[in-house]
């Protein structure tokens, strides 16, 4: 094991350690959608929450404001990384090995002189090109240096001068429950909603809209009373509802009667650990949590109409 | 249960698939088998001949214990005979009594192909299983069967001969009355002893018209004589006139050896294995001089191994671009210790023209090819097929049912035909499962196949409690039917990825049912085997703490691990230069001739030391000596220090530094 040596004065991520307000991060999209972001620890962002926000169709634009003392401290300091006379570029840097790519925001350059006002920065990271996580840091390069050569300064333009802050880490995909629900138009003769199911085998394929979805019709006249924004932690009408109900006991009773005998022995048997679950899976959670009564159709929509309203009454009396 | 005649007739329980293409899979499976250990880059022989032969030949050889009355009214017209001759393989070796088989010790070829009928192999990666597919030798004929075989023993070379016979023991006009089973072994006096007089065994095989195995050359021929007159299957002739290759059995048996061996056929590219070089009453099979259809297929095996080049093959030939080949790699979950990739599927639409179906070829169409039957109308069923490492396709499968292998795609209604073939990851190691049984040994994915199939290895259906072939098959499906039906991206769906995240708060746990980000990364799985930082370090290791830079060059904090390595001897902390090729170290720098060293380590001080520590410069600066006085080591010793690493003025300010450690070697040579 060995350690190469920085063969000039570099920085190790000074700010944002002891101050939460000398580094803030900003997260917005287009049109007005909050992509939903939550620190969850120190250095993790996750994206989502209570969000229209999806990484394939809308970009993300991560801005980045630093206090302007303690950076001009931190790279023209004492201990810094430069001299007065020289002329540092700070930029956003994205990296991630699950979206196969990395780039650099616009630069913003930066002098010691008395100036006022944050430093804001910030990088756009356009649609559908992050997937899994990704680092997001404030890196600092050499501009211009004019002054003679003094050791442990760098002295050429373009050197990497290092991380001015920790990086921080944007999670997009995780493993966080997500229920295939679509919009499409299916015409405004056209029903309200419609189960999408080209599952091949349920005990096989992930609980995604790729194999299984509840389709609500957008040109139906119906369509925007299915959400009812007044709700605030629900958001879903009494007709959605309904709507929800219905599909779920399809789902159920379709998975049962594809699974045929081995359908009970599935629901008995303990949850997978692994990966994303199944088609079965997810109808083996709802079956649990909702104690539902899968012994005739008739009974299993009444049972799952009774288990939403539940879930509806339990999650507006916590809010 | 005492074996019968009768029994063993029927024991393979095929009665739809024709006897010579039995014959051809269970022979040529065999033949490789043998041939398993031989020089790899030459191929596995058959060869299969076909001619007439007299009865007295028969009668000459078999004088006892045939009712050779019998077999004239039998036999009233000239008879045939074929021989299967395999050479480059092993022969029929081993203990040729069960008597001379030693406690636990292997019976051998020998005994495992004349006598232990019906007795199960257990090698993954052998073709053949059950031990019932070389029943079918006996449904050939009058159920006579000659075995002879050249093997190479510690004083030079065997020739072994045995003959059996196998017939319904309820028949009024069996050729053997001497037993009750139907079942009888012609060999040397004891009859149940292979003859090994190479002047015997010459005689009768010069009766038959076989060539004896002569110099190094080892190998087995199976001889069938008495051959019954109606093994060509029956064709359909309302739809049309019989394809060539049902007019005679030579014929059959050549495109029977494409249908089932199209991959490994004339193939030098086959992977897990010898290749396989065939011939019928010697006229070799040459892949160029396989029908259109199986020449496609042994191009998707090629395709999906990766070493033939693309440029000359078949289906570029035929026009036939590189993304027009379908590739999807199959992925299953829950089913194995690794990755979740079951194998690779190679598909590929091929035009009447493409197939040389027209003229000036008038090439066959695939469905007459592969399942003897005339041709249907657009859309043609798409047909797939599949193997293990053997490279015997296992079946041709056109069905159109939803879960097929086809998963219902019915054909392109332009009239291109799709062939599609299956290929497992061998080597993927199955997950202990309950369900399936647990083992106590690892099972790959090829052991799973292999005990998936049946006597005639026709089908994979999956061991009680199992699902791997059934998902296998089901992703197979689900791939062919987008390739023939690809879904249409529709611009007006859309996620509501609002009302999927609430919905999912309202019905689902929070996590495992989406991969979605909203409540951060994946929940992290626990890591089994990772060292806790600060237990016991065997070597030692250097963290840099803190780095400055002054104007001679750069002041380092360090910390060393000592290390349980040899834990008395001196450790040393060494500088050497940084390139493109790795660190030069001091002793490489001045071997170079590259001039003054660069750096120097110079000032070392520790700083924590509770223990009487000695630092000394050594190698002219490029390295530091830490020695520990008379005290023994306790495990987790740690040290600080600090150091400086001076530049000289040739180079060193440009060049960066790199710090190691190492234990001191009192030879001089350091670890």
């Amino acid at each position: 094991m060995s350690t190469r040596l920085p063969l000039y004065r570099m920085l190790n991520a000074p700010l944002g350690g002891g101050s939460e307000s000398e580094v803030t991060y900003v997260f917005r999209s287009d049109d007005g959608i909050d992509p939903g972001a939550t620190a969850v620890s120190g250095d993790q962002y996750a994206l989502g929450k209570d969000s229209d926000w999806n990484p394939a169709e809308h970009p993300l634009v991560v801005q980045c404001v630093i206090e302007r003392a303690p950076l001009l401290e931190a790279i023209f300091g004492p201990h810094g990384v430069v001299n007065t006379e020289a002329e540092v570029l700070l930029t956003l840097e994205w990296a991630s090995a699950d979206s196969c790519w990395r780039t650099l925001g616009p630069v913003h350059s930066l002098r010691h002189k008395a100036e006022d006002g944050d430093v804001v920065l910030d990088i756009e990271l356009e649609p559908g090109t992050v997937r899994g996580s990704g680092l997001l840091s404030v890196q600092v390069f050499l501009g211009r240096y004019t002054a003679e050569f003094v050791p442990g300064f760098a002295h050429q333009p373009g050197a990497r001068l290092g991380l001015l802050a920790q990086s921080i880490e944007i999670v997009i995909d995780g493993d966080g429950s997500l229920f295939p629900v679509l919009e499409e138009s299916l015409g405004a003769e056209g029903p309200l909603w419609e189960l999408k199911a080209c599952w091949s085998d349920p005990q096989d394929e992930p609980f995604s809209s790729d194999y299984v979805a509840l389709v609500l019709n957008n040109a139906h006249p119906h369509f925007e009373q299915l959400r009812d924004r007044r709700a605030l932690n629900i958001e879903q009408s009494p007709l959605m509802r309904q709507v929800f109900a219905a599909w779920l006991a399809l789902v159920i009773a379709q998975v049962k009667e594809d699974m045929g005998v081995q359908f009970d022995t599935y629901v008995g048997a303990p949850d997978a650990d692994e990966g994303i679950a199944s088609i079965a899976d997810a109808v083996r959670s709802f079956i649990r949590l909702g104690d539902l009564k899968t012994g005739s159709l008739p009974e299993l929509f009444i049972s799952t109409q009774c288990w939403l309203d539940h879930r509806v009454r339990e999650l507006e009396s916590a809010a | 249960m005492q074996e019968s005649g009768a029994f063993l007739l029927r024991a393979l329980q095929n009665e739809e698939a024709p006897l010579l293409d039995l014959l051809v899979r269970e022979s040529v499976q065999n033949a490789l088998d043998a041939g398993r250990k031989g020089n790899q880059d030459l191929p596995v022989s058959v060869n299969f001949h076909i001619r007439e032969h007299s009865l007295g030949a028969i009668a000459s050889i078999f004088s006892e214990g045939l009712n050779l009355q019998t077999l004239g009214k039998r036999y009233p017209r000239t008879a045939k005979l074929l021989e299967i001759r395999d050479s480059g393989t092993e022969g029929l070796t081993g203990p040729m009594t069960f008597d001379s088989v030693v406690a636990n010790g292997q019976h051998g070829n020998f005994l495992k192909l004349v006598f232990e009928i019906g007795r199960t192999r257990t090698d993954d990666s052998a073709g053949g299983s059950w031990g019932l597919g070389k029943t079918c030798y006996f449904r050939m004929g009058a159920g006579l069967v000659i075995y002879y075989s050249r093997i190479e023993i510690s004083e030079g070379y065997e020739e072994r001969l045995v003959a059996s016979l196998v017939e319904d023991e309820s028949r009024v006009d069996r050729l053997q009355l001497m037993t009750q089973t139907g079942i009888a072994w012609w060999g040397a006096n004891d009859r149940l002893q292979a003859i090994t007089a190479p002047k015997d065994i010459h005689n009768i095989l010069k009766a038959l018209g076989v060539q004896p195995f002569t110099g190094k050359t080892t190998g087995t021929a199976i001889i069938i004589p008495l051959l019954k007159e109606n093994l060509l299957p029956v064709f359909d002739h309302e739809d049309g006139a019989a394809p060539w290759w049902h007019s005679s059995y030579e014929d059959y048996v050549n495109v029977a050896i494409q249908r089932w061996f199209s991959a490994r056929l004339d193939n030098p590219f086959f992977a897990s294995g010898r290749y396989l070089s065939a011939s019928v009453n010697g006229m070799e099979i040459a892949s160029a001089d396989m029908l259109p259809i199986f020449r496609a297929s042994q191009c998707l095996y090629d395709r999906a191994i990766g070493e033939a080049p693309e440029e000359g093959d078949y289906l570029t030939a035929r026009g036939i671009k590189s993304d027009e080949v379908f590739c999807k790699a199959i992925q299953l979950r829950g089913e194995f210790v690794a990755s979740g990739h079951a194998g690779w599927l190679l598909g590929v639409a091929l035009t009447s023209r493409q197939l040389q179906m027209e003229a000036p070829d008038n090439a066959p169409n695939p469905e007459t090819c592969i399942f003897s039957r005339p041709g249907s109308g657009a859309p043609h069923r798409p047909i797939v097929t599949f193997m293990r490492s053997p490279g015997m396709n296992i079946c041709w499968d056109d069905s159109i049912d939803s879960r097929s292998w086809a998963g219902g795609f019915a054909g392109f209604a332009d009239g291109r035909y799709v062939v599609a073939l299956f290929l497992p990851d061998s080597e993927q190691e199955l997950l202990p499962s309950e369900a399936r049984g647990l083992r106590s040994t690892i099972q790959n994915l090829e052991g799973y196949l292999r005990s998936c199939e049946r006597a005639d290895h026709a089908a994979w259906v999956d061991l009680n409690g199992g699902r791997v072939v059934q998902k296998i098959r089901a992703q197979c499906g689900r791939a062919l039917k987008e390739f023939g039906v690809p879904p249409q991206p529709s611009v007006t769906v859309k996620p509501l990825m609002r009302m999927s995240r609430k919905l999912a708060e309202l019905v689902l746990p929070s996590r495992g049912f989406g991969g979605d980000g909203r409540f951060g990364k994946a929940s992290p799985r626990a890591v089994i085997g990772q060292r806790a930082r600060g237990g016991a370090l065997l070597s030692p290791e250097l963290e840099i703490m803190e780095v400055r830079h002054a104007a001679s060059g750069i002041v380092m904090k360090w910390c060393l691990r000592w290390g349980m390595v040899l834990p008395n001897i001196p450790r040393e902390i060494t500088v050497s230069v940084d390139s493109e090729a790795g660190p030069i170290t001091f002793d490489t720098w001045v071997e170079s001739g590259l001039g003054a060293f660069p750096f120097r380590l110079e000032s070392p001080r520790i700083i924590n030391a509770t223990l009487a520590v000695k630092s000394m410069e050594v190698a002219d600066g490029a390295a530091v000596r830490l020695t520990i006085g008379t005290v023994s080591v306790q495990p987790g010793l740690m040290l600080e220090g600090e150091l400086h690493v001076r530049m000289t003025e040739f180079g060193g300010k440009l060049l960066r530094p790199v710090i190691g450690v190492r234990i001191f070697d009192s030879n001089g040579v350091a670890e």
